[in-house]
């Protein structure tokens, strides 16, 4: 984020053409974000929306079109590099078969880590959504489905995404527990200029920020 | 201890009389084994008179050019017989199986043929063949189990292995979990083997140099290094396997393609 101005797009989408299972979905998505902008994509279901998340968090592969995060390409930036950058919170909360400390830890045993794992940060985060009562050697997997969520949260927060992409990360949960995410990935975006693009179906979304219609996107073939 | 007592014809056609008993259990139980159990005895029969043959006149040739092709054969039917089993498949698998089982028989076998025994000429087909089609049969079991939970792992828990993406794994890193738990999955059938061999059962080949005249103990000794091979071998070829395969389920962007991993049908 040094290396960024604050005038120039953070996070930027040209052109860019979604499919999924070979049919096209979207074409020409274009969009660019500033240092903690919002942005909600809308649209009816099936129109693209989690299938574009995919696209932007660098798990499935756009058929053309480009992205560049503060200026460069993801293959520049490498794209283990680029995933923890612009960081995909999954819709239903997704931990491993190991402890809580485990599960927080993993992403700085990868050689794409660019810092020790921060514990005195974990430890802020985990205190913020609630969670500073779990044992750190509990199998995280039993506990409830917000509690969960909120820990895949910290995993995603500890990993200083200059974009977080949400999918529905609350539609599951309790309302304290949606509660809990929404303030402190508002606060994140306050504070470090984090941006965030979520899908949010349930509600108009409590943050603030642009929604940006899918619908006019559509490939031609699958419009209705 | 002189040679061992040649069977003639008649004698074998008594050994059929034990099939014909266990036919009379399928009958008498109503199984329903009987032809399928005729259909085995005479495959049995077929194949290996078959392969006696076949290895008589290979034996005599005293060749490289004979015993290389009949090596490259065998190693091609157990690369397809490892492929049969796995619920699930990927393209282009059969040529990875070939490779993988190509190189971890051949690597063992001429090591232990050429350094160990010292086998003279090389291609000593009294030697090599029994040999490579021992470490064959077992790789061959372990590449097909490791191919399975390998290919088991990447489509089943494919959401894992894009969370370790997603938090900045490479692809190695994110193969690295179903790797190790696809190797260990090829290893099990021989560790287990290794570790009640000579307890539970004489292994066939030390049997039949027992049979054939051998001193027990030159058995014993030859069944150590097969053993050992075949645990190299298999180890190798599990390795290999899983490798080969998972190279080709990450992109160059090393994102997961689990379009590529196809039921069997």
């Amino acid at each position: 984020m040094e290396e960024h101005s604050p005038y120039m797009n953070l996070f930027e989408v040209r052109d860019l053409a979604v499919e999924a299972g070979g049919r096209p979905l979207l074409e020409s998505v274009s969009f660019s974000l500033k240092p903690g902008d919002v942005l909600t994509l809308g649209g009816p279901s099936g129109v693209g929306k989690s299938s574009l998340l995919r696209v932007l968090a660098g798990l499935d592969m756009s058929s053309s079109g480009s992205i560049f995060l503060a200026g460069r390409e993801p293959c520049d930036w490498g794209w283990p590099l680029y995933r923890r950058r612009v960081n995909l919170l999954f819709q239903k909360p997704l931990l491993l078969e190991m402890s809580l400390r485990e599960n927080l830890e993993l992403a700085f045993a990868y050689a794409s880590a660019e810092s020790e794992y921060p514990k005195s940060r974990a430890d802020a985060l985990l205190h913020r959504l609630d969670l500073s009562g779990k044992r750190q050697e509990e199998d995280p997997r039993s506990f409830s489905v917000g509690e969960q969520q909120r820990l895949c949260l910290v995993r995603s927060l500890l990993n200083e995404p200059q974009v977080l992409l949400m999918d529905e990360p609350t539609s599951a949960l309790d309302p304290e527990s949606a509660r809990l995410v929404h303030e402190l990935v508002e606060s994140e975006r306050a504070k470090q200029k984090m941006s965030v693009i979520l899908v949010a179906h349930d509600r108009r979304s409590e943050q603030e920020g642009s929604i940006l219609d899918l619908t006019q996107f559509r490939s031609g073939g699958s419009g209705a | 201890m002189s040679g061992t007592v040649d069977l003639s014809a008649l004698d074998l056609a008594l050994g059929v009389s034990l099939v014909l008993g266990a036919g009379l259990v399928s009958f008498a139980l109503r199984l329903g084994l009987e032809k399928r159990l005729a259909i085995a005895s005479l495959r049995t029969v077929l194949q290996l008179l078959l392969i006696g043959y076949l290895l008589k006149f290979i034996f005599g040739l005293q060749s490289a050019m004979a015993v290389l092709p009949l090596i490259f054969v065998m190693i091609f039917l157990a690369a397809r017989t490892a492929l049969g089993r796995p619920k699930r498949r990927i393209r282009g698998g059969g040529g990875l199986a070939f490779l993988s089982l190509a190189a971890s028989a051949l690597l063992t076998t001429f090591a232990v043929t050429s350094l160990v025994i010292g086998v003279e000429p090389w291609f000593a087909p009294r030697y090599v063949i029994p040999l490579i089609g021992m470490v064959l049969g077992n790789s061959m079991n372990g590449i097909s189990l490791s191919l399975d939970a390998l290919l088991e792992h990447l489509a089943e828990r494919a959401d894992e292995v894009e969370l370790e993406l997603s938090l900045g794994a490479s692809a190695r890193e994110a193969a690295r979990c179903p790797l190790q738990e696809a190797v260990r999955r090829g290893m099990i059938p021989i560790l287990n083997t290794m570790m009640v061999v000579g307890i539970v059962s004489l292994p066939g080949m030390m049997t039949g140099q027992i049979l054939a005249g051998a001193d027990p103990m030159l058995a014993v000794k030859y069944q150590i290094l097969i053993m050992f091979m075949i645990a190299a071998s298999t180890a190798m070829g599990a390795m290999l396997m899983s490798m080969l395969t998972a190279r080709k389920l990450f992109s160059r962007e090393q994102r997961l393609l689990r379009e590529r991993i196809l039921r069997r049908k």
